[in-house]
């Protein structure tokens, strides 16, 4: 068993499974360019209070100073070195992200097998749980519910991971419905195993690398509603984010003041970090889906070989 | 028959994937066919052997990573000599084609009618009026009332759906049909029926028709020459009745061995049958089920049952230890369900199910669990029925940890071994670390009978075994399971719908029709002294591989020169079969 899952032969076009091949996601362009961006953000991050010019928590010039050779990207209301709050500001969005997401796919997880699997009542007990969820404008009931706890990290995470599971329960959902039918599934419930065997032996291994996909994608939102909510103003204030940096330039009127060093850099982060995430993610998911390779739909003939005779003297 | 071909293949070669770097997979390897009008041709072989890509190249429609040489000449022009350019007037209106899959092969948002007209209009045959009137004509000339034209696809049946097929490649009146595995998915009723409606156009139109298939049988009854096709070469071509009586190539004679007369081979009874006072190994008796819909809310309201027709309706059989049970019929007409509930994984109606003397009726899933060891499901297609991530230790060790038998891994190891041996995957060692798709069909489904075996049950249940396997490897699972039920004195209750399997290997049929069982009886009884009408039916029905059957004595002893051990007198025949044991 525990050999089973680790070498995987290569047959990623089997028609049968999902077996992307980190080779296959990596030779399209996009996920190299998706992995090289997330990759810098995310060194960024883990080695920003080394490489940060100068500290986030004093004033080193005048408020909202321009950028200049000190200051590569100026400073802020309280003149703080620009650059060294957006390296660090990096850090908090992606946990976020990323701990908001696998609460997330947890529970989206969960609920998808169970009523995948189960189906019945239970299955449409649980959907109908979800398709509340799924009505619930989101961002406004973040915003209530971080209102009405207060600010805090930690409300923000449950916040988010507590809305954001709705798609990938049914994603997962439809995924093990069909899994549920197939034969060999059957085949092992007809020896007698029991849901637990086959829902982690058979089931859970199957639709990983959707999960996988399904988790890089989810951290893009994830990342965009912490961004949302902590220009809101719900987020920890004192916490030094990307949100947060772009709530007290906006809230001191770095905007009328023509300070755009103060927004901008923020700004542009998250929506590169989003974007690399996101063509990460698409990547995965195509090299999951082999059905977007239709050979037979396209314009191109059969070639012929050339024969000895062929032409104007043949019949 | 001096006339010129209609349709000749002319060394005709198929590579695919061919790329400067990469020589690419030689599937078609210099095929010479030639065919007169009016002349019904075979192409038989297995999966794989490149029967369909062979004649795909003489409708022009293979896939972009083809690549093809030689010529293909229609009434002596080559149509491949300038590529798609070439072949695209030709095609529906001189050669036209009948796909295997008749549901897939109509859009099923439009009418049968408009389809066959679309085709017409396409070709500018017909439009308006006219087109109607000749979708008329092409329907009533396949025996589909001209009036059926308005109905969709999936309100015709299958057999009726491959007629509409016919008709539509008849619409532009081609000299050649080319028809792909016409019958594969239909009964064998309504594959009779096709097939002679294919012979009388061919008769009546003077169509030249190849008919490609893997049924020998098949082509022995309704053409007039063939050529057995292997590994992307025809092995052997010749008359039907010289490729039956005078077989040069070993591969034509194993295949003609694969299907074997039906009447040829039904199984006498065993001699002296240890009747034992213990109960038999499964006793169904009037067992009842239906597939209930959820209830409507009025329903609901008015508290009644919802009522649904009965899928399995009354049937009763058993089976012993060391006999097996085929249970014969069309699709739809209840076997699967019988089986499933057999194993407990549907809830039967009424009736009662015993299994060993003990009533498992009713039990829920987790009552099954420990019985489930005395009784094991061998599934249809052994292409789904492995998790393809599983190598075949894993595979077959499973039901051993399921059961938490054997404490080691080394104990388990061991059965597992043993099992693979058991069903003839020798040397194990060389099997254990493989995955499901380093092997061939034949040996992923003895890996599943291993998977089934590893548990020593008593009862075996077989789902067609070997209908999704290619016909040179049937004999051998087939044989493997006959080996079981001899040695290990299992009981086996095999669902096929191949009379000449059943006949072959079971000792008693049981044959279903509608939920119902109208027959059942010693295999050699049935097949001989059928009682019940569809019995008689079904037998008409089937194919015989000698295509001159009438030229048999009846009650020849030395009947056929391929099956030595029935051609002898009974006592000797039954005396050899106990000695090969």
């Amino acid at each position: 068993m525990s050999t089973t899952t680790v070498n995987q032969a290569p047959d990623s076009e089997s028609p049968y499974g999902f077996r992307p091949t980190l080779r296959g996601v990596l030779q399209q362009k996009t996920a190299l360019a998706g992995l090289l961006i997330v990759a810098f953000f995310v060194t960024i991050a883990l080695i920003s209070p080394w490489i940060e010019p100068y500290s986030i928590s004093e004033a080193s010039c005048g408020v909202f100073e321009a950028p200049s050779r000190a200051h590569w990207l100026g400073c802020d209301d309280g003149g703080v070195d620009m650059l060294s709050l957006v390296l660090r500001g990096g850090r908090i969005s992606m946990i976020v992200g990323a701990v908001a997401t696998l609460i997330a796919i947890g529970i989206g997880a969960t609920i998808g097998v169970l009523s995948g699997y189960f189906g019945g009542w239970v299955d449409t007990l649980l959907m109908r749980i979800t398709d509340y969820f799924l009505v619930v404008p989101q961002v406004v009931l973040m915003i209530a519910i971080a209102a009405v706890w207060g600010p805090s990290l930690s409300h923000v995470i449950i916040v988010i991971g507590a809305l954001m599971w709705t798609g990938t329960a049914r994603l997962i959902r439809a995924q093990v419905k069909s899994l549920r039918e197939r034969v060999y599934v059957k085949r092992v419930e007809a020896l007698g195993a029991g849901h637990a065997h086959i829902i982690f032996n058979h089931i859970i291994p199957q639709i990983g690398p959707l999960l996988v996909a399904n988790t890089v994608l989810a951290i893009t939102v994830a990342i965009f509603n912490e961004t949302a909510l902590a220009f809101l103003g719900l987020s920890d204030p004192t916490a030094v984010t990307w949100g947060t940096i772009m709530e007290h330039a906006f809230d001191r009127a770095a905007v009328s003041s023509g300070a755009w060093w103060a927004i901008v850099p923020a700004g542009l982060s998250v929506a590169f970090l989003i974007m690399g995430c996101y063509m990460l993610g698409r990547s995965i998911e195509d090299a999951l889906n082999p059905r977007l390779k239709v050979s037979y739909l396209s314009t191109h003939f059969w070639r012929l070989r050339p024969l000895v005779g062929r032409g104007p003297d043949a019949l | 028959m001096t006339r010129k071909p209609i349709l000749a293949f002319e060394d005709l070669n198929v590579w695919f994937g061919v790329r400067p770097d990469n020589p690419g997979f030689h599937v078609v390897k210099g095929v010479n066919i030639a065919l007169k009008p009016g002349e019904r041709f075979g192409l038989v072989g297995e999966s794989g052997s490149g029967k369909t890509t062979t004649i795909m190249a003489a409708m022009g429609l293979l896939p972009s990573s083809a690549e093809v040489s030689g010529r293909v000449l229609l009434e002596g022009r080559d149509i491949l000599r300038d590529g798609e350019k070439s072949v695209a007037p030709h095609r529906w209106k001189d050669i036209a084609m009948v796909f295997q899959g008749a549901m897939s092969a109509f859009n099923p948002v439009k009418t049968v009618g408009w389809q066959i007209a679309e085709a017409l209009d396409v070709h500018n045959v017909a439009r308006g009026v006219a087109a109607e009137r000749r979708v008329g004509e092409l329907l009533e000339l396949v025996g589909i009332t001209a009036a059926q034209s308005a109905r969709f696809p999936h309100e015709f049946s299958g057999g009726m759906r491959q007629r509409a097929m016919i008709a539509m490649a008849l619409a532009c009146e081609p000299k050649v049909l080319l028809a792909d595995e016409p019958t594969t998915a239909l009964d064998v009723m309504v594959q009779d029926q096709v097939l002679k409606l294919l012979v009388r156009l061919s008769q009546e139109l003077n169509l030249a028709l190849i008919l490609v298939t893997h049924d020998l049988a098949i082509v022995a009854q309704n053409c007039h020459r063939a050529a057995v096709m292997l590994g992307g070469e025809i092995v052997e071509q010749g008359s039907v009745s010289d490729l039956y009586h005078r077989p040069q190539h070993d591969y034509t004679r194993k295949l003609f061995e694969a299907t074997p007369d039906v009447f040829a081979v039904a199984r006498k009874p065993e001699t002296a049958k240890a009747t034992s006072a213990a109960p038999p190994l499964l006793q169904v008796g009037h067992l009842k089920v239906s597939y209930p819909r959820p209830r409507s809310l009025r329903e609901v309201l008015r508290r009644e049952k919802p009522q649904a027709p009965l899928v399995v309706n009354d049937i009763s059989l058993t089976v012993d230890r060391g006999e097996m049970v085929a249970l014969v019929g069309q699709s739809g007409s209840g076997k699967t369900t019988a089986m499933q509930a057999v194993l407990g994984m549907v809830k039967s109606q009424g009736g009662t199910i015993t299994l060993n003397g003990r009533d498992v009726t009713g039990l829920g899933m987790r009552e099954w669990r420990p019985l489930r060891r005395q009784i094991q499901m061998i599934y249809q297609d052994p292409y789904e029925s492995l998790d393809l991530r599983y190598r075949v230790r894993d595979t077959v060790a499973e039901p051993l940890r399921i059961h938490r038998i054997a404490a080691t891994a080394l104990e388990r190891e061991a059965l597992v071994v043993e099992a693979l041996e058991r069903v003839g995957l020798t040397p194990a060692a060389r099997y254990l670390g493989r995955f499901p798709h380093e092997l061939s069909g034949g040996q992923r489904q003895r890996v599943a009978i291993a998977a089934s075996i590893v548990l020593k049950p008593e009862l075996l249940l077989a789902d067609e075994p070997v209908s999704m396997l290619d016909v040179s490897v049937r004999a051998g699972v087939l044989h493997l399971l006959d080996e079981l039920r001899r040695d290990a004195r299992m009981g086996i209750l095999m669902i096929t719908h191949d009379l000449s399997t059943a006949a072959n290997y079971a000792d008693r049929i049981a044959v279903m029709h509608q939920g119902r069982i109208v027959e059942q009886g010693p295999a050699h009884q049935v097949i001989h002294a059928p009682e019940a009408d569809y019995t008689k039916a079904l037998l008409a029905s089937i194919p015989d591989p000698d295509p001159d059957p009438d030229r048999r004595a009846a009650g020849d002893a030395v009947s056929s020169r391929r099956q030595p051990s029935t051609a002898l007198p009974d006592h000797v025949s039954e005396s050899l079969r106990h000695k090969q044991w």
